[in-house]
């Protein structure tokens, strides 16, 4: 059986201490969450960063010092770093990338189309975003994970893998239950995950749901093969009623679920593997 | 990027109970409605609009 990739989203761009006081939202906090994460299981950590106010940005320097933080206090540590394109929705195409071009992440998000956003705003990614984004990526050697919050998203990776904008094997997110994205069900995933097969044949897979749907489709994509995201930029709450602690506490329960299931978890050289990407 | 849960925020017009419902359990018979006496409640916020200052005091009809 494959062995399961861990992915921890340990910020994202949404909730504040107020939500949970545990959300790490400086890059010290981040890079210190990252590493507890990795030594707990996860094999990939997706960054979002804040600004001083706690708010979304796309701030190269909090990027830097992030990263920066994470090697020089724990060198030993070689978690894939997957950094964020859509971090504030105030930023604009240069400002999504930069930080890629610069900082050289292994990987990066790829926001595989356009959306309302908390049914109160915009969460745009154009056509020419989407398409210099990708050529971009394949000239800076960054591997794009392809967020799809629908199964038009999938079919809209399919067109620009035709175009050459994106290369393949293609990785994908699954982003489910969020406004206006796909709900968050078992039924879904399997939808979702037919459609990819069917347009975007030997792909790979990951997945989460927010809030509710969360442990449904962990499970779920465990059993069908897939590999999970998790982390406080999605859930915020461990389980009914009760705030996560930390981001290490989701990593150790989807590496105890998986391993009762029968799937090892993938160290984040065997995640390189599956991937295709070059240390 | 995702956003996490999407809440509208209720109060109930019969009881007063503060409640939740998350916008990914809409298909839920509770969505909506009061936990306490299954009152229809009055929408007083949401995740992209008012957030209710003390939205920690809301129970989440999910729950």
């Amino acid at each position: 059986m494959t062995k399961t990739i861990i992915t921890v989203a340990t910020t994202g761009a949404w909730p504040k201490k107020e939500n949970n006081p545990n959300v790490p939202m400086t890059p010290a906090e981040i890079s210190e969450d990252v590493y507890a994460c990795w030594k707990a299981g996860a094999a990939m950590a997706h960054l979002h960063m804040r600004d001083d106010n706690g708010n979304g940005t796309m701030d190269i320097n909090k990027f830097r010092e992030t990263v920066d933080l994470l090697h020089k206090n724990h060198p030993d540590c070689d978690i894939i770093i997957n950094m964020t394109t859509s971090g504030d929705l105030n930023a604009t195409d240069e400002t999504r990338q930069i930080h890629v071009k610069e900082l050289h992440p292994e990987m990066a998000s790829y926001d595989c189309g356009s959306m309302n956003w908390l049914h109160s705003g915009l969460f745009i990614n154009s056509p020419k975003f989407l398409e210099q984004l990708g050529a971009n990526m394949q000239e800076w050697g960054v591997k794009p994970e392809i967020e799809a919050f629908d199964p038009g998203m999938i079919a809209n990776a399919a067109y620009y893998l035709k175009k050459g904008v994106l290369k393949a094997p293609l990785h994908f997110q699954f982003c489910m239950g969020c406004a206006n994205g796909i709900p968050g069900s078992v039924k879904n995933l399997v939808f979702m995950k037919e459609t990819m097969d069917q347009l975007c044949p030997g792909s790979t897979w990951s997945c989460f749901g927010v809030g509710h749907s969360a442990m449904e489709i962990m499970y779920a994509a465990i059993a069908m093969g897939g590999h999970i995201r998790v982390g406080m930029e999605d859930n915020v709450m461990y389980s009914k009623g009760v705030l996560a602690d930390c981001n290490a506490q989701f990593v150790e329960r989807a590496v105890r679920v998986s391993r009762e299931f029968g799937r090892e978890i993938a160290t984040p050289d065997e995640a390189r593997e599956i991937l295709g990407l070059k240390k | 990027m995702s956003w996490g849960v999407y809440w509208m925020f209720y109060r109930c017009p019969a009881c007063g109970k503060k409640f939740k419902s998350g916008a990914d359990t809409i298909t839920d018979p509770a969505f909506g409605r009061c936990p306490a006496c299954q009152t229809e409640g009055e929408l007083v916020g949401e995740s992209g609009g008012t957030y209710p200052a003390d939205a920690n005091d809301y129970e989440d009809t999910a729950d």
